[in-house]
């Protein structure tokens, strides 16, 4: 008789089976809470504003200042900024921020190195849920509190290109308002009167270089009642022309003054079209006499040229009318303001 | 010679039953064990990963919360030296706002008045993430007072809420200071730091601490003092613990996740004079509890100018009108307690 087989249990094998695939689920299960607490993390107010003090840490302040939508830098260097941060603020390694209040929906962080507040960086729902049911932020950050102290302002002649640091300022950079030279407003043209630009770049961390080119020409700053203005520089040709060329219109306005020229005789050194010619037209006579005029040595002062085509200087001389019985002798000083046009030099207007 | 088949072959009915039955104990404990090690192993891997993974947030939570129990102090120090927990508890708390109350800033503007509209006491519910809770406010200040367990000392007991709340004849109450709790087995009868009642000093006079209580004026003074330098602040009724959440208006700075995630008990007050009593729910499947970070906004949101924390986890209670309100992280029921703050009926009249 054939032995009856013993049956063979079943549970060992089923309990493998079972328990390896619980441990496959735990498997499974930790994989998704190793990604679901990344996507926390991502998540986390907290962890958004450390990325932001890790700027701070790491001074990546190119990034800050991008963040804060900053521009006052844009001439200065990020390597001059980055200086003038760690002056202003020590070490930022040690940066931190903390939860510094709630307003609605949004989390408030602020930045601190030790005890001296950076910033203060607003964290806002995006509203964009990830597949883990967690939303991101919008991070702004409120702009840097440092002190900023200088300002770069220069009056330059239209068309001059102003660099500052070395780079060159833009069309954004202008400001409304330039310096005016009243004097030729006595021209009906009023293009004819010398132009000015002003640029002006506030929040610089230091005293800036500014250096003005005009004509491919450097020009030369001046401070005047503390505003710099850009002069052309003048050339010995350009002081020669100057110095002729007014002290002979001075002269011959003086002779007209004696009454020995006619109007006539000076207008070929004046704009006609101005309201200077036309006050001189109540002085017109038709007739003049020769009194022995002479003058003195001519000096020449306070030469300014505002740009290719306006120059002013004053003119200063004695000169002496003979009367007959005696010699008068007058001390004048005349304020004259030149232009050029149609490349031919002209009287605008003059000032006693 | 015979065989272990014939063994069995000889084997009577009774004997066959007998190890059947102690096969099936048998694999009924070898189950039980492996669901037992699945358990502990699959557990064990959650707190590694939260631990060492991907989220310092979600690790420095565990640990500020685990380290604010009594009991589980122990799974984060099997993981960081003490070193490192104490790196990460400084980085994930509230610092506390370096000021005393000024109780010029609060003017009681609301008594329990019979012809207001306003209930003399309000309970609300407190929602969030992680977190359910209920807020009593309660208008009239001067009701709010320190029931105390009495005799302290190192064999003394406390007492429950429901009692400390009956010994004074009071409507509602939270717990309020904490006590000596080596390893979650405190027995409520060693108060830590403070404790004025009446404006006597019951315990703590020398001890410099956090003092939570309310002066003559019936104002809620927060503050870093002494037993001694809060009766000359002409405190009646005080407590100590902390961290102070807000001090005239200033709220603490919470760094990282500010705390961790258990059971809170806090207390506030508006610039009415209205006390707030918050309590958070925690560990549990409902409601985990909440950061001091949490606490803050909750009391600033109802216009907290001075609050602070009060004893949290499973000593966390709120009483009213003769029931608990709460759902408490004790297992075991509700703690005794050395002290609570309770509220006072009306005068002239029942709750």
């Amino acid at each position: 008789m054939a032995r009856p087989m013993k049956k063979r249990s079943i549970f060992v094998p089923v309990t493998i089976i079972i328990f390896t695939l619980i441990f496959i689920a735990i498997l499974l299960v930790w994989e998704y809470f190793y990604r679901w607490l990344a996507a926390y993390e991502d998540s986390q107010p907290s962890y958004y504003a450390e990325q932001v003090v890790q700027l701070y840490r790491d001074g990546k302040f190119e990034e800050i200042l991008a963040m804060q939508g900053e521009t006052v830098n844009r001439y200065n260097t990020i390597d001059e900024f980055s200086e003038y941060i760690e002056r202003v603020y020590g070490d930022l390694s040690q940066a931190s921020a903390y939860k510094s209040g709630v307003d609605g929906e949004n989390v408030i962080y602020t930045v601190y190195t030790g005890n001296t507040k950076l910033c203060d960086i607003t964290l806002s729902p995006d509203g964009n849920v990830n597949e883990y049911g967690f939303s991101g932020w919008n991070v702004t950050m409120e702009k840097f509190d440092f002190p900023k102290k200088y300002t770069a302002e220069v009056c330059v002649p239209k068309g001059a290109t102003v660099y500052l640091n070395g780079r060159a300022l833009e069309e954004w950079n202008r400001i409304d308002g330039g310096y005016a030279v009243t004097a030729y407003n006595d021209l009906d043209d009023k293009t004819l009167c010398p132009q000015f630009e002003t640029y002006r770049v506030a929040n610089l961390l230091n005293e800036p270089e500014i250096s003005v080119k005009y004509n491919d020409a450097d020009m030369t700053l001046t401070k005047e009642n503390g505003k710099l203005f850009a002069l052309p520089e003048i050339t010995e040709e350009m002081e020669k022309q100057a110095k002729d060329f007014s002290s002979e219109v001075a002269v011959e306005y003086a002779l007209y003054g004696i009454i020995e020229r006619s109007l006539k005789d000076i207008e070929p050194y004046l704009v006609v079209e101005s309201e200077y010619y036309r006050r001189l037209k109540y002085f017109q006579n038709d007739w003049y006499v020769n009194n022995g005029f002479s003058h003195s040595d001519i000096v020449h002062e306070n030469l300014r040229y505002y740009d290719d085509e306006h120059y002013s200087v004053r003119v200063s001389f004695t000169y002496y009318v003979n009367i007959g019985y005696r010699t008068n002798e007058y001390d004048v000083c005349y304020d004259m303001y030149f232009v050029k046009i149609n490349n031919e030099w002209k009287l605008a207007t003059m000032q006693l | 010679m015979a065989t272990r088949i014939d063994y069995d072959m000889v084997m009577t009915g009774k004997q066959s039953v007998r190890r059947r039955a102690g096969v099936i104990v048998g694999r009924f404990f070898a189950i039980f064990g492996l669901t037992l090690l699945f358990i502990i192993i699959f557990l064990f891997g959650l707190i590694t990963i939260t631990f060492n993974g991907p989220s310092v947030s979600a690790r420095n939570l565990l640990v500020s919360t685990l380290m604010e129990t009594s009991a589980a102090k122990f799974i984060p120090r099997m993981y960081f030296s003490e070193e490192e927990i104490q790196t990460i508890m400084a980085g994930n708390t509230a610092v506390a706002v370096n000021e005393i109350s000024d109780s010029s800033m609060v003017s009681v503007a609301v008594k329990d008045n019979p012809d207001s509209n306003i209930e003399p006491i309000e309970i609300i519910e407190i929602k969030g993430s992680t977190y359910n809770g209920k807020l009593m406010i309660v208008h009239d200040p001067s009701r709010v007072v320190v029931s105390t367990s009495g005799g302290y000392g190192e064999n003394a007991k406390g007492q429950t809420l429901a009692n400390l709340v009956a010994k004074e004849n009071a409507v509602a109450g939270v717990n309020a200071g904490g006590f000596a709790d080596e390893n979650g087995m405190g027995s409520g009868g060693q108060p830590l730091g403070l404790v004025i009642k009446d404006g006597v000093i019951l315990a703590g006079a020398e001890v410099r601490s956090c003092v939570i209580g309310f002066d003559r004026n019936d104002t809620l003074i927060v503050g870093t003092m002494t037993g001694y330098e809060a009766l000359e602040r002409g405190m009646r009724d005080a407590v100590s613990f902390g961290p102070v959440f807000i001090v005239n208006g200033k709220r603490s700075d919470i760094y990282g996740t500010g705390g961790g995630l258990n059971p809170r008990t806090c207390i506030g007050q508006t610039a009415d004079g209205s006390v707030l009593l918050l309590t958070i729910d925690g560990r549990q499947a409902t409601s985990l509890g909440a950061t001091y970070g949490d606490c803050i906004d909750i009391l600033q949101s109802y216009g907290a100018i001075n609050a602070a924390n009060l004893d949290g986890g499973s000593s966390t209670s709120l009483y009213y009108n003769g029931e608990y309100i709460n759902v408490s992280a004790s297992v075991y029921g509700p703690r005794d307690l050395p002290t609570a703050f309770v509220v006072l009926p009306e005068e002239g009249g029942a709750e």
